[in-house]
């Protein structure tokens, strides 16, 4: 079994874009996330993640959308590579192997 | 809706990101700021800092990251920008012309001064030891005077060193006095310029010893060191260690070394020094005969008042007569010596730091002029740029992109006016040099490192400060209105170039008026009553052979035709020294100081004085060996110590030098010993004792060369021993105000650059007016108005503005004239006159530069100006 380096923040970030299907950036990751989880994120803190996750090739972007209200600057829009896709489905598998150790917690 | 999220933190994101790798940052900070100012600006705002702070570490790793991708070097943008800069230039040959002219001519001035001040400031400093180097001076004060002369008793160098730890080392200088005849190889010569040292010289010093043994020079009597020019003088070649030479009518010395020649930044110089011992001076502490130079070298971080209150408490309590005469000594730093004007006797190698300060003044102010009409020119010319700008904005161009472009344009405006400096300084270099009398020898060579440096100083002062405000103000026009063709000066703009050309011509007025005013007192100073009569005077050399025969030399001098009289005595009346000790009444406790001169009967009406009271001295007594002295005083004298006209002939003084008690049988009109700077002082004129070492002889009016050959030809008959040398008196006198001559004739040429180039500003600046206005010019003369109408017209404004800048600077120049003058005892009124001439002078050039554009201008045919429409 290979480990992943995936911090949890990480994953979080990497499975928003997953699910936002390259309309990802950073605003709209930072608006589902504290959708999702109720607290308020820097969005610092996710372009550090996106880059990081850029770096260990799990994500692409892309350049485009500028709107006004950026100050005329564009978007930088991020896509999950078929790499990302393994290692997340891989802290899943992980994850749902610990979680199965304990009987009360089984999930199937 | 959208809001301006908070200007500092807006810049820092700039700052800190490149534009290509953290664009999207950037903008997703704005965006979320946008959407929280739809529910609380202030929390918006506060929120944009937050972020900004927590978003700077990742801005930064990231343009570095992607630095290389998108490199930030713009040699292309910096070729393009000098192409054009280039192509401008060349397209107005004219403009350019003017500007690299002015700017060239100024920056050239400019590395005149410079370097002559660095040369100024750097004097005595290749002493490695220049740091702990001090002079022991004499300080003489009594109720009416104080004098500080460089020299002290013999003694006193190395008893303070025996007595005093502070002390590492010492050496005694003895300057020359007088001339000495030299016999080398076959021939002879008269020199001036030679000394005395001790053996420490070269511990002391930094003087380069290019042959002999550093271990032996100076020690031994009879032996002494050449300069090299001086070793090539003499034998021709550098090889000359053991030869001899003989000095005077016996005595021969020995050659132990020679040395690479004293470099002209020295405030003593010699062309060869004979060993301290060779004097034979004795042992014996005696406070008389302060003459030697004394250097002390102290041990480093010795605090120099504190010394001198230990020296002055020590020797002072040890000999109470010193205190009596009212003897300090002052231990002066190394440094000072060539700026300290108060020390007597070293009146031609120092110089006073106002006259530096004053110089680089002038420099800046003519620097700023040629560089103001850079910055004239360039604003004027501004709307024909005004196209150039307005495209570039619309296709992308930022303003700074805009400014670097303009800045490129002072840069190649100024590189071809320094390189043109840098070559007219080459050229004229030398010729200043040998006018200002730096006495710069061929062997110094131009430091052309100096030069550099302050050709690049002058380059970027001058790139940022002149080339800033045209390139700010081009850069920011607005597009919109420039393309339209509608394109005006804002009033700031108009009113700081009208206000740059009031300033250009208010500094070349004053000079004008300081230059005529120094031209002036110069004059008067040049021309004035003495007290006696300085012209057709020869100065020649009295020495003691001399002196035995002297009786002999007089009358056969006087037979000759062109001689008129002979008169001997200890100085030329211009160089009487004012420090004798006298005593004037009888219980005279505290001895008074005069002026004193020996002489004979032949001075007065020899040298054109007159006696106004009582007799001259007796002619017959001179054969007379025991008598007492006999004295003439000034009429300084009888106002300085009360003494009333009537009780003074007859009445006994004691003066020192003279040998004592004597009467003073007779009052001279005052005459000057000095410059006309200071006051007259009291001076006794004395008829024994004391030593008489010039002889002034004077001519009759006549062909100075034939009289010169034949008093020659009389020398060699009646002094074989000596070669034939003189000075002229009238010489001798000018000499006191070399300073203040050449100083006039620089003012002369900074006041006539100075007009040179105001006009040629104003010459710019009509033309581009001019062409601006051709069009109403062409409507004008339909409308019927005469040539003489237009050049009115458009010269009116300049002719105006210099009217402004004269009164301005009246007060000005005033001001300074008299501050000038307050240093003169003897000086002229300001003559208004002057300001006349001046301020008619100024307006007529500006008025000539005026009307030649006027006249291009007004014969400009309507109809091809109408045209372009």
């Amino acid at each position: 079994m290979k480990g992943t380096n995936l911090g949890e923040f990480e994953e979080l970030v990497l499975l928003v874009v997953y699910y936002q299907d390259n309309q990802a950036y950073a605003v709209s990751i930072k608006e589902e996330l504290e959708k999702q989880t109720g607290r308020s994120i820097n969005v610092s803190a996710i372009h550090t993640a996106l880059y990081r996750l850029e770096q260990k090739g799990y994500l692409r972007s892309d350049v485009g959308g500028a709107t006004p209200e950026r100050g005329g600057r564009w978007k930088r829009f991020f896509s999950i590579t078929a790499h990302g896709k393994k290692v997340l489905a891989q802290s899943q598998e992980l994850r749902v192997k610990l979680w199965n150790l304990i009987p009360e917690l089984r999930i199937a | 809706m959208r809001h301006q999220p908070p200007k500092l933190p807006a810049s820092l994101l700039k700052y800190f990101s490149n534009r290509f790798a953290t664009d999207d940052i950037q903008g997703d900070l704005y965006e979320i700021f946008q959407q929280r100012c739809s529910e609380s600006e202030t929390i918006a705002r506060f929120a944009f800092w937050r972020d900004t702070m927590l978003a700077l570490p990742t801005l930064w790793k990231l343009s570095r990251r992607y630095k290389r991708k998108y490199p930030r070097h713009h040699s292309n943008m910096i070729k393009s920008n000098l192409k054009l800069s280039v192509r401008h230039m060349l397209k107005r040959p004219g403009y350019s012309f003017t500007t690299i002219a002015g700017l060239s001519l100024g920056i050239a001035v400019c590395l005149l001064i410079f370097y002559y001040i660095h040369f100024e400031l750097s004097f005595d400093r290749f002493h490695k030891n220049f740091d702990n180097l001090v002079s022991v001076n004499y300080e003489f004060i009594t109720p009416e005077n104080q004098t500080t002369s460089p020299s002290v008793p013999y003694f006193v160098g190395p008893k303070m060193q025996r007595e005093f730890p502070e002390v590492a080392n010492q050496c005694r200088i003895l300057p020359a006095f007088g001339t000495q005849v030299v016999h080398a190889g076959d021939n002879v010569y008269e020199e001036r310029s030679y000394a005395f040292a001790d053996a420490t010289l070269f511990q002391l010093f930094d003087f380069k010893l290019l042959q002999g043994n550093p271990a032996d020079q100076l020690k031994r009597t009879r032996t002494l060191v050449l300069t090299e020019s001086y070793a090539q003088k003499y034998f021709g070649t550098n090889d000359v260690i053991g030869k001899t030479i003989m000095i005077g009518t016996e005595r021969v010395y020995e050659v132990t070394g020679v040395m690479a020649d004293v470099p002209s930044n020295s405030h003593f110089t010699f062309d060869y020094v004979i060993s301290f011992a060779s004097l034979e001076l004795p042992e014996e502490e005696v406070w008389n005969s302060p003459n030697y130079s004394t250097y002390l070298l102290l041990q480093p971080g010795v605090n120099h008042e504190a010394f001198e209150e230990k020296v002055n408490n020590k020797l002072l309590g040890e000999n109470e007569r010193l205190k009596e005469v009212h003897v300090e000594l002052h231990i002066q730093d190394f440094g000072n010596i060539h700026f300290d004007t108060t020390v007597a006797g070293y009146a031609d190698k120092v110089t006073d730091r106002r006259y530096i300060v004053l110089f680089s003044v002038v420099a800046v102010l003519i620097l700023f002029i040629a560089s103001i009409n850079y910055v004239n020119l360039a604003t004027a010319r501004s709307a024909e740029r005004g196209r150039e700008v307005g495209i570039r904005k619309a296709v992308g161009a930022t303003p700074r992109q805009l400014f670097r472009q303009f800045m490129t344009d002072s840069v190649v405006h100024l590189v071809p006016s320094v390189a043109i400096a840098i070559g007219m300084f080459g050229v004229l270099a030398p010729m200043f040099d040998s006018f200002m009398n730096l006495g710069m020898r061929a062997s110094d060579a131009l430091n052309w490192e100096v030069v550099a440096l302050i050709s690049i100083t002058i380059f970027l002062a001058i790139t940022f400060f002149a080339g800033f405000y045209p390139a700010i103000v081009l850069s920011r026009f607005r597009p919109s209105l420039v393309l339209k063709g509608k394109f005006t000066y804002s009033n700031s703009a108009r009113v700081l170039r009208k206000g740059l050309v009031v300033f250009q011509f208010c500094v070349s007025i004053t000079l004008i008026v300081a230059t005529m005013i120094i031209a002036s007192q110069l004059e008067f100073m040049q021309n004035a009553k003495l007290g006696f009569d300085k012209s057709h005077t020869l100065i020649m050399p009295l020495d003691q052979t001399m002196q035995q025969s002297f009786p002999a030399i007089r009358n056969e001098l006087t037979k000759l035709a062109p001689v008129q009289a002979v008169v001997p005595a200890s100085t030329p009346p211009t160089e009487v020294v004012i420090g004798y000790g006298a005593f004037l009444r009888e219980g005279q406790e505290e001895v008074s100081t005069v002026g004193a001169m020996r002489t004979n009967a032949d001075a007065i009406p020899g040298l054109g004085m007159q006696l106004v009271r009582g007799e001259n001295f007796d002619p017959t007594r001179e054969s007379v060996t025991d008598a007492e002295p006999q004295y003439i005083v000034n009429q300084t004298f009888l106002k300085t110590f009360n003494f009333g006209e009537d009780e003074i002939i007859g009445h006994e003084i004691y003066l020192g030098i003279a040998g004592g008690k004597g009467k003073i049988i007779g009052v001279v009109e005052d005459f000057h010993t000095a410059s006309l700077q200071k006051k007259i002082e009291p001076v006794v004129l004395y008829d024994r004792g004391g030593w008489m070492a010039r002889m002034m002889v004077k001519l009759h009016p006549g062909d100075v060369k034939e009289q010169l050959s034949t008093m020659e030809a009389a020398w060699k008959k009646l002094v074989p021993h000596r070669p034939f040398s003189y000075t002229f008196l009238d010489d001798n006198y000018n000499k006191l105000y070399a300073a203040e001559t050449r100083m006039g004739y620089l003012l002369r040429g900074f006041s006539a650059l100075a007009v040179l180039i105001a006009c040629m500003g104003i010459l710019g600046l009509i033309s581009y007016a001019t062409v601006q206005r051709t069009k109403e010019i062409g409507i004008r003369k339909v409308l019927g108005a005469s040539v003489p109408q237009v050049m009115v017209l458009i010269g009116k404004d300049f002719i105006k503005l210099v009217l402004v800048a004269f009164a301005l600077s009246v007060p000005l120049a005033y001001y300074a004239g008299q501050s000038w003058l307050q240093h003169f005892e003897y000086r002229i009124g300001i003559d208004p006159m002057l300001f006349v001439i001046a301020g008619v002078l100024t307006l007529a050039l500006a008025m000539l530069t005026v009307s030649y554009q006027a006249v291009k201008a007004s014969l400009i045919n309507p109809a091809d100006t109408l045209r372009t429409e």
